[in-house]
C-alpha cells in the first residue's frame, strides 16, 4: 500500500499532510447515528477496478484495513470520533503510448484492407487499443484517512492537493448529502468576529510610515 | 464571493497571521493562550515570505537546518508577509514540528513522543491510531487558539495599530 502522499497510514505512522474542513449543515441528530453511517458507509465502499477497464475508482475503506468494507462500529468509532480510509485507485495509459499503438493499428488495419480506413473505423480501432492498454496497465492505490468530529462538525483528510480534495469533497457529499467548506482563516474568522468586523478588515502595511 | 476568490482575497488574513505569529514567537519566550496554556514556540527549518499576486508575485525562502534568518528580515522590511513557515510548538512537555501556509494547513507534522526510550510504546494500531488522533487534535486546538487570539486584535482598530507598531519597532530592532 502506498504512503507517499500522506494517506492512510500517515494516521498511524509517519508524518501527516492535513486539511481541516467544517460540515457545512451540521448532521449530529437523532436521525443520524452510527447506524446509518455505517450503512452510508457500505453504500459507498470502495468497489475495486481490477476486473474491469475503469480508470477510476474512489471508496470508503476501514481506516486500519483498506482491504475490508465492512464497517462494524467498534472499527470506525473511536470515542468522539468517526474515522475511515478514502480508498483511490486509478489506472492510466499515457497519451504518448495510445498514440503509438493506435498509429500501428491502423497502419497495421489499412494494409490488411489495402485501404485507407473510414472515421467509424478509425474510431473502432481506437476502442480496441484503449480497452487493450487498459487492461495491461497496473492499478495504483492511495488511502487517506478521514476523522470525523460529528460534535465539532468538522472533519479531517490526511491529505492535500486539489485532486485528492476534489474526490474527498464529492465522496463525503454523495454518502451524507452535506456539504464541506475548507477550513480557511476567513472561515474560522466568521465563527470568532462579526461578519461587518470581517469584511472591515484590509492588508496592513507593516512598514508603512518605516524608513530602514 | 465563491470560494475561489475569498481564498485568493482574502489570503492576506492568513500570511498576516503566521506574520505575527512569527513575531510573538521571536520576542516572547512563553506565549500565554487562552483556554491551552503557555506555549514555546519559534520559527525552525522554513520560512518563506511573498508579496504580489500573479505573475507580480514575488518570494523569498530561507530554508535548512542552520537557518540564516537575515533574508527573511529583509524581506519583511522589503513589505513582503510570511506565507508559510515551519515552527516548533512546545505544551506541557510535548512538542510537535508543524508547517502552516497561509491558508493554516497543517502540513509536514510530526508528532511528540510520548514515551521515553526504554518506556512501552502503543501496542496495537488502534491504540497507536486513538493517540496520534488526540495529539493532532491538541495541536489543531493550539493552532486555532492561536488564531483566535490574532483574530480578536485584528478586528479591533485600535489594538491592531498598537499591535502593528510594536511589530515595527520589532523590525526596527531585527534589521539593524
Amino acid at each position: 500500500m502506498k504512503d507517499e502522499k500522506g494517506g492512510q497510514m500517515s494516521l498511524i505512522k509517519g508524518s501527516i499532510n492535513l486539511t481541516r474542513y467544517k460540515v457545512i449543515e451540521n448532521i449530529d441528530t437523532p436521525d443520524i447515528d452510527i447506524d446509518y453511517i455505517q450503512k452510508q458507509l457500505q453504500s459507498f465502499r470502495f468497489q475495486s477496478i481490477d476486473e474491469t477497464l475503469d480508470a477510476e475508482s474512489v471508496g470508503w475503506v476501514e481506516t486500519l484495513d483498506s482491504l475490508s468494507t465492512e464497517f462494524s462500529p467498534t472499527i470506525f468509532n473511536f470515542g468522539e470520533c468517526y474515522t475511515m480510509g478514502m480508498r483511490v485507485d486509478t489506472r492510466n495509459v499515457s497519451t504518448k503510448m495510445f498514440k503509438r499503438y493506435v498509429a500501428i493499428a491502423i497502419a497495421k488495419e489499412e494494409e490488411r484492407a489495402g485501404r485507407p480506413l473510414s472515421a467509424d473505423e478509425r474510431g473502432s480501432r481506437k476502442n480496441f487499443v484503449y480497452a487493450g492498454l487498459m487492461n495491461k496497465a497496473p492499478v495504483d492505490t492511495d488511502v487517506f484517512g478521514v476523522c470525523w468530529f460529528q460534535k465539532r462538525a468538522e472533519v479531517w483528510l490526511a491529505g492535500t492537493g486539489t485532486r485528492t480534495r476534489e474526490r474527498f469533497e464529492a465522496l463525503w457529499q454523495k454518502t451524507f448529502g452535506t456539504g464541506l467548506l475548507l477550513k480557511i482563516p476567513y472561515v474560522s474568522a466568521r465563527d470568532m468576529i462579526s461578519q461587518d468586523g470581517l469584511e472591515r478588515i484590509s492588508p496592513t502595511s507593516f512598514t508603512a510610515g518605516r524608513r530602514f | 464571493m465563491d470560494m475561489v476568490t475569498i481564498m485568493r482575497e482574502k489570503r492576506f488574513i492568513g500570511q498576516e497571521f503566521l506574520t505575527w505569529i512569527w513575531y510573538k514567537s521571536d520576542v516572547i519566550d512563553y506565549i500565554q493562550v487562552r483556554n491551552i496554556g503557555t506555549l514555546e514556540m519559534s520559527v525552525e527549518r522554513r520560512i518563506v515570505l511573498e508579496a504580489g499576486s500573479g505573475i507580480e508575485r514575488k518570494t523569498v525562502s530561507c530554508v535548512g537546518s542552520d537557518i540564516d534568518l537575515s533574508e527573511a528580515w529583509a524581506a519583511l522590511r522589503e513589505g513582503k508577509k510570511v506565507s508559510q513557515a515551519r515552527f516548533m510548538i512546545t505544551l506541557e512537555g510535548l512538542t510537535w514540528h508543524v508547517t502552516i501556509n497561509d491558508q493554516v494547513e497543517l502540513r509536514s507534522v510530526k508528532m511528540p513522543k510520548t514515551f521515553d526510550s526504554g518506556e512501552e510504546e502503543p501496542e496495537s494500531d488502534a491504540d497507536k491510531l486513538l493517540e496520534r488522533i488526540a495529539l493532532l487534535s491538541k495541536l489543531a486546538d493550539i493552532v486555532d487558539a492561536l488564531f483566535a487570539s490574532f483574530i480578536n486584535v485584528r478586528a479591533d482598530d485600535n489594538e491592531w495599530a498598537i499591535e502593528v507598531a510594536k511589530m515595527a519597532d520589532w523590525m526596527d530592532i531585527r534589521c539593524k
